[in-house]
């Protein structure tokens, strides 16, 4: 049994979720929300959510997304609209690593974002907002005037049920200071 | 046999300078040295889920065992050559990746001073 960090955590499970696109993520809004769905029964919450004037946003996420970019392990192509990017993977052959070790730390999680993908991922964006915007975590919130969600929920160090090798390949893999390193070389 | 010229990175020239004459460290580290002059194409376990640009071509080398530290190499069959990039500077389980990689690509691009390499000392 090995460990890995948060912020490798975070990568991992965002990357999971955009390669179970099987077209891709039409708009970032939507990753949000789709992620929202996913985590907000879930033991584990590698992203908070908070409430703005688009619904359910994580800041956190945003940032996470633009680094699996800078990393190569995802591309984003304008939409046809001309607002937003669509997302998806670079390269799908380490799909199975990721979904393994996903499904090692917590194969309840990945089992709420495969559902969350499958029911709400290629909603019509009006459908989709109204959706969100009926969530009942999400009225309350307004109701109470509370901006924030939920908060990230996560230990120091995550388990996975993976050898300790696994792990530091996960660790480094996913770092784009290592990434970013490698390449400059 | 295919030649590749094996190139040592500044980061890992230090490190090896400091290594104390005939610990069992220094001993394990030129025994993996002379794995990657033997066979230096197939060297190294290949790191797993890299981006398709790295893919195969980052790998480690285990020094001092499972627990030990880990010598990492960078492969390219195209140009043929190994680069011995660095050893993690702390045995694994003690290893602190962010800090790790941080000090990694403040140091990677080329002449550093010496006060800087101190963090990649073998502890």
């Amino acid at each position: 049994m090995g460990t890995i960090s948060k912020d490798t955590f975070k990568r991992l499970f965002l990357l999971y979720t955009i390669g179970c696109f099987k077209d891709g993520v039409y708009g970032l809004l939507r990753l949000n929300k789709i992620v929202y769905f996913g985590l907000k029964d879930a033991r584990l919450k590698p992203f908070g959510f908070k409430r703005d004037r688009y619904g359910q946003h994580s800041d956190d996420l945003d940032t996470i997304n633009e680094q699996l970019l800078s990393m190569n392990y995802t591309k984003a192509t304008p939409l046809e609209s001309g607002q937003g990017n669509k997302y998806s993977l670079t390269d799908k052959k380490n799909t199975r690593f990721h979904s393994l070790a996903l499904s090692r730390i917590d194969s309840k999680l990945r089992g709420k974002i495969d559902e969350a993908v499958k029911t709400y991922g290629y909603l019509l964006e009006n459908e989709l907002i109204e959706k969100a915007h009926l969530d009942a975590e999400f009225l309350e919130a307004v109701k109470n005037d509370v901006n924030v969600l939920f908060d990230e929920q996560l230990p120091k160090r995550i388990s996975v049920d993976l050898s300790d090798d696994d792990c530091e390949d996960l660790e480094l893999a996913l770092d784009p200071d290592f990434i970013s390193a490698m390449r400059r070389l | 046999m295919t030649s590749y010229k094996i190139v040592w990175h500044g980061i890992f020239d230090y490190q090896y300078k400091h290594l104390q004459d005939n610990s069992p460290l220094k001993r394990q580290v030129d025994k993996q040295l002379e794995v990657i002059v033997t066979d230096p194409a197939n060297a190294g376990a290949a790191l797993q889920g890299l981006p398709t640009d790295l893919a195969g071509k980052v790998k480690k080398l285990k020094v001092g065992g499972r627990k030990g530290y880990r010598m990492i190499i960078k492969t390219n069959h195209h140009e043929r050559v190994v680069k011995i990039c660095f050893i993690t500077p702390v045995k694994r389980g003690q290893l602190d990746y962010k800090k790790l990689t941080r000090d990694l690509n403040d140091l990677i691009d080329g002449q550093v001073e010496e006060k800087s390499l101190k963090m990649f000392l073998i502890k």
